[in-house]
């Protein structure tokens, strides 16, 4: 009976939300299943086109180069998200003179739109006349072409992106690390434990599950780039930084192949559902909660 | 009892009356789409309030985004149904809106209200057409002219262009023109190259094209138009052209060649434009090189605005669509007027409004008399341009960069692009 | 307010601490400055001297002239509408949602979970279309509530996602107290786990508000009527086909980032918002 209220309750707690979600996210990426399995110009009628598309992808040149880039991107751009952030955090966590100010300095990066942002970076990375060259000169190196070469042209959008994302993920830190009760600190530093020691076994267990949600959610966001590669790159050069969702958008809206488009979103769907299953699983041995 | 049978009388009147005078001022509503900055939507705006006060019982909607994602929308608005009645649609789109059924022929409509197409200048016309018929009225109809920087051939010594200069009189002078290094490097031509639109002019005067007249076989694999690929990518090798992976965007373009580190560049309107507003610079426009015997190399992009397929009112989107775009109609004037973008008929009053004495280019109305009469030519677009440009683009870029040879590199990428078309979409 | 000196800290400590944040925030920081630089510089000079950061003029009335190119302040009025209102409802239904997942048992909590997790998975590109069409037979096209709605859908997931984790660090000797006074699941969710939830909430907030703030997409294919645009839209008319006003577009952009910069600066009074729990067995 008990477990008949709770389950109850427990429906009704969740029903606004799932309404929202069912209606207007659900239902959509449904629809765009369905198209998946059809061919489509946006104009004219559907037509019913099987598995055609998804066995077209495969062996789609520029879609194996845009997963290419998007897998790279997403493992280069990661790792500095989390531990950049969570370094800053820990040291924002404390009521230091201007920590306010700190703070908001490294939320500005997420505030600004992506135009603005790609702008910003489009001058520093200029071969020409941009700020970083400038700098290269006057030390005595030779200029990098930061955006127009191939194999600086990914590094060099890695670097805009976690520019832009660390104050996100430092937010996130930020609030985990208030639960950490100050009780255990003191009882630390009474029994003579290092900096360190305090850290890899008492912060970090405590604000695990906000970890994990920053590593999945980078996951899931950083397979997804588009606004970064399409703004500050357009995809080039060649076709060293066209993302995943990218080239769905030109499949969609400027191929006129919204089905193909759409068969490409859920390989990527099935990839990125792929790897947060497999970190679900993994969190199991080092989240605590 | 009699006063309320007369109030209910009169009640019954006013009702009739006001049911009456409803329908007859029946308003119909239509929604017009376009793109534009707040600039270019001004003079869309001043268009819609003429419109209204000459017909008042037309009621239109304006719907304007950036260009950027304009088709986006465009595309998304009709998929879901709700296409707007007029819409402007950009050359590249057009034959693909085609293939897919999104406008409709108007040629009835010309025929009935006398439209004279013969106004137009003619290279425009074909982008609205498809398959034989009128699907839309010139929009934007423009050269993409050559520019050149009058300082930087002066320093040079240089004789700048005149009308029927040739391909060997660009590269003569191109060489003549580059000089220096590093960062005072004097280019004599840049472009990003980052659409086909910029090698046309090139291949043109070597007597080659992207595609055969019919737009059905793919030729950028002739001999003459290899090679001049070729040359194009030794000449941004050596430095005579500015280096296209420094130069991101037409923007890159004019801030280079206003500092007068590029002597000649590609100008639409827009740049025309742009470059109108920097303090100091001086430049000319003329057509682009002419080949052997090919005097038709310079581009002439024209949009077009047509009528949805679907729309419930085509009567009053034909009477909008003649009042905006009917050569030497309002619409005509207004844009002259607003000095955006050149006439796109050949109306002389048009271009006495349209051209400013006192701003540079000063050539700009004998060159676009001659561009549409003898030099100009209209841009092999089909079903697929840009999905063949994606492929495309990237193969060439390595011509550029020295990687392949134009024969390597267009080898890689025919059978695909062949592919493409002749796919059913 | 937490006044922690952590980890025993010496001058010396104190110094590198400073040094390290000193750089990283001149690092994040600097790329604005070129930004600011441009919004002030004519047309003429953006292409002339592109990469000065100190503008030979300096053209305060460009941001006067944003306001008046376009109507900016009712564009800042109809973002910030939809922004507060999609963040409110985002706040709502996830904190229910994540309350349950965090705290009750039911049947497929499991696969629900992995539901939601999944609806952030398909990109916004794709299911733009079918979106509209939804909108479309709700008959909400160019209405707010065609940006509304979506996005509390999109951030609903994200929120409940980011609540859960931070409800299940909760301890649940708190609430077993409240069960032994009778409390039921509404009470304890309204009078001990939203409390202690704070900075939680006050982070979904944020990030909820950007998310809608910055949003370029819906409002681009939903609206129709001029006057309802919202700000992204607003200045994204600034980039004609070729030509972009970038002075304007950077003053624009400044003018559009101030709100949410005193948005955070308001919210973050909940960051530093310490928990001293008492009764935490040792």
């Amino acid at each position: 009976m008990r477990h008949l209220r709770e389950t109850l309750a427990a429906y009704l707690f969740i029903l606004p939300s799932f309404v929202i979600v069912g209606v207007f996210v659900i239902y959509p990426i449904g629809h765009a299943l369905l198209l998946s399995f059809q061919d489509w110009n946006l104009i004219g009628t559907r037509k019913w086109a099987g598995t055609e598309n998804y066995e077209r992808l495969v062996q789609d040149p520029i879609f194996n180069d845009a997963l290419r880039n998007t897998a790279y991107f997403s493992f280069g751009s990661i790792p500095g998200k989390v531990v950049i952030a969570l370094f800053i955090a820990v040291l924002l966590n404390k009521k230091i003179f201007g920590v306010k100010a700190f703070r908001t300095v490294y939320f500005l990066p997420v505030v600004c739109s992506s135009v603005a942002a790609a702008l910003m970076w489009q001058w520093l990375y200029d071969a020409k006349f941009g700020f970083i060259n400038y700098i290269l000169r006057i030390l005595g190196l030779s200029p990098v072409p930061w955006i127009t070469s191939e194999k600086w042209a990914m590094p060099s959008v890695i670097v805009v992106s976690v520019w832009k994302d660390v104050g996100y993920n430092m937010v996130i830190f930020l609030a985990a690390l208030q639960d950490v009760p100050a009780e255990l600190y003191d009882a630390a530093k009474v029994d003579g434990a290092g900096r360190w020691v305090v850290f890899r076994y008492i912060t970090l267990p405590l604000i695990s599950p906000a970890l994990f949600f920053v590593t999945t959610m980078s996951v899931i966001f950083s397979f997804q780039v588009f606004d970064v590669t399409t703004i500050l790159t357009q995809g080039g050069p060649g076709t060293a930084t066209i993302s995943l969702v990218q080239y769905i958008y030109r499949c969609a809206f400027q191929f006129f192949r919204m089905g193909y488009a759409s068969a490409i979103a859920y390989v990527l769907f099935l990839i990125v559902l792929g790897f947060t299953l497999l970190q679900i699983r993994f969190s199991r041995r080092w989240v605590h909660y | 009892m009699r006063l309320s049978r007369y109030v209910l009388l009169l009640v019954g009147v006013l009702l009739l009356g006001a049911f009456a005078s409803a329908s007859a001022q029946e308003k119909v509503t239509i929604k017009y789409a376009f793109w534009g900055n707040p600039l270019a939507i001004g003079v869309e705006e001043d268009i819609l309030n003429e419109f209204h006060k000459e017909h008042p019982r037309i009621q239109v909607e304006p719907v304007a985004v950036a260009y950027a994602d304009y088709h986006t929308k465009l595309l998304t608005m009709i998929a879901g149904g709700l296409a707007p009645d007029v819409m402007r649609i950009d050359s590249y789109y057009f034959a693909d809106f085609m293939d897919a059924g999104a406008l409709m022929p108007i040629d009835e409509y010309i025929q009935r209200d006398g439209i004279d197409l013969g106004l137009y200048y003619e290279v425009g016309l074909p982008d609205s057409s498809y398959n034989g018929k009128m699907y839309g009225l010139p929009w934007g109809t423009a050269p993409l002219y050559f520019a050149y920087n009058i300082k930087m051939f002066e320093d040079a010594g240089v004789k700048p262009p005149e009308v029927g200069w040739t391909w060997e009189d660009f590269v003569e002078a191109a060489r003549s023109i580059a000089r220096g290094t590093g960062i005072e490097r004097r280019y004599a031509f840049g472009a990003p190259f980052t659409v086909i639109v910029y090698i046309l002019p090139f291949i043109w005067s070597a007597g080659g094209d992207l595609f055969d007249v019919t737009r059905t076989k793919f030729t950028l694999d002739e001999p003459q138009t290899l090679a001049r690929l070729n040359e194009l990518g030794k000449f941004m090798q050596e430095g005579v052209f500015a280096n296209p992976f420094e130069l991101p965007s037409e923007e890159a373009v004019t801030r280079l060649f206003s500092q007068n580190l590029i002597a000649m560049r590609q100008a639409a309107a827009i740049e025309v434009l742009s470059m109108q507003q920097i303090e100091g610079l001086n430049f000319d426009v003329i057509h682009w090189p002419t080949g052997k015997d090919v005097p038709q190399t310079t581009v002439v992009k024209s949009n077009t605005v047509g009528i949805s397929i679907s729309t419930k009112y085509p009567e009053e989107a034909w009477t909008f669509l003649k009042f905006l775009r009917a050569p030497g109609g309002p619409g005509d004037y207004l844009y002259a007027k607003a000095k955006r973008i050149p006439p796109t008929s050949k109306i002389p009053e048009l271009w006495d409004l349209y051209v400013d004495p006192t701003k540079p280019p000063k050539s700009i109305k004998e060159v676009t008399e001659l561009i549409s009469s003898k030099y100009g030519r209209t841009l092999p677009l089909r079903k697929g341009w840009l999905e063949i440009e994606g492929i495309l683009i990237p193969a060439l870029q390595k011509v550029w960069s020295g990687q392949a040879s134009a024969e390597e590199a267009i080898a890689t990428v025919k059978p695909e692009i062949e592919s493409i078309m002749k796919a059913r979409r | 307010m937490r006044n922690r000196k952590l980890y025993g800290d010496t001058p010396g400590i104190v110094f590198v601490v400073y040094a390290i944040l000193s750089i990283s925030s001149l690092l994040m920081f600097g790329p604005f400055l070129p930004v600011i630089a441009t919004s002030l510089k004519s047309y003429s000079e953006l292409m002339l001297r592109p990469f000065s950061i100190i503008p030979q003029k300096v053209l305060w009335r460009n941001y006067l002239e944003v306001f008046q190119t376009i109507p900016l302040l009712e564009y800042l009025w109809n973002t910030a509408k939809v922004s507060f209102l999609c963040t409110g409802g985002v706040l709502t239904t996830s904190s229910m949602a994540a309350y349950a997942f965090a705290r009750l048992r039911f049947p497929g909590k499991n696969v629900l979970f992995v539901l939601y997790l999944a609806t952030m998975m398909v990109p916004g590109q794709i299911t733009l279309v079918p979106v509209f069409i939804l909108m479309r037979n709700f008959r909400l096209i160019d209405t707010h509530a065609s940006l509304i709605l979506p996005i509390w859908g999109l951030m609903g997931a994200y929120g409940t996602f980011l609540l859960r984790q931070f409800f299940l660090t909760i301890p649940r000797d708190l609430e077993e107290a409240a069960i032994l006074d009778g409390c039921g699941y509404l009470g304890r969710f309204c009078r001990i786990i939203l409390p202690l939830s704070r900075p939680a909430l006050a982070t979904l907030g944020i990030f909820t508000l950007l998310s809608v703030w910055n949003n370029y997409l819906y409002p681009l294919v939903f609206l129709n009527t001029p006057a309802k645009r919202t700000l992204t839209l607003g200045l994204a008319m600034f980039r004609g086909d070729v030509d972009v006003q970038w002075n304007l577009l950077m003053a624009g952009t400044i003018v559009s980032i101030l709100p949410m910069v005193v948005a955070f600066l308001a919210a973050q009074r909940y960051f530093v918002e310490g928990i001293t729990l008492t009764g935490l067995k040792g």
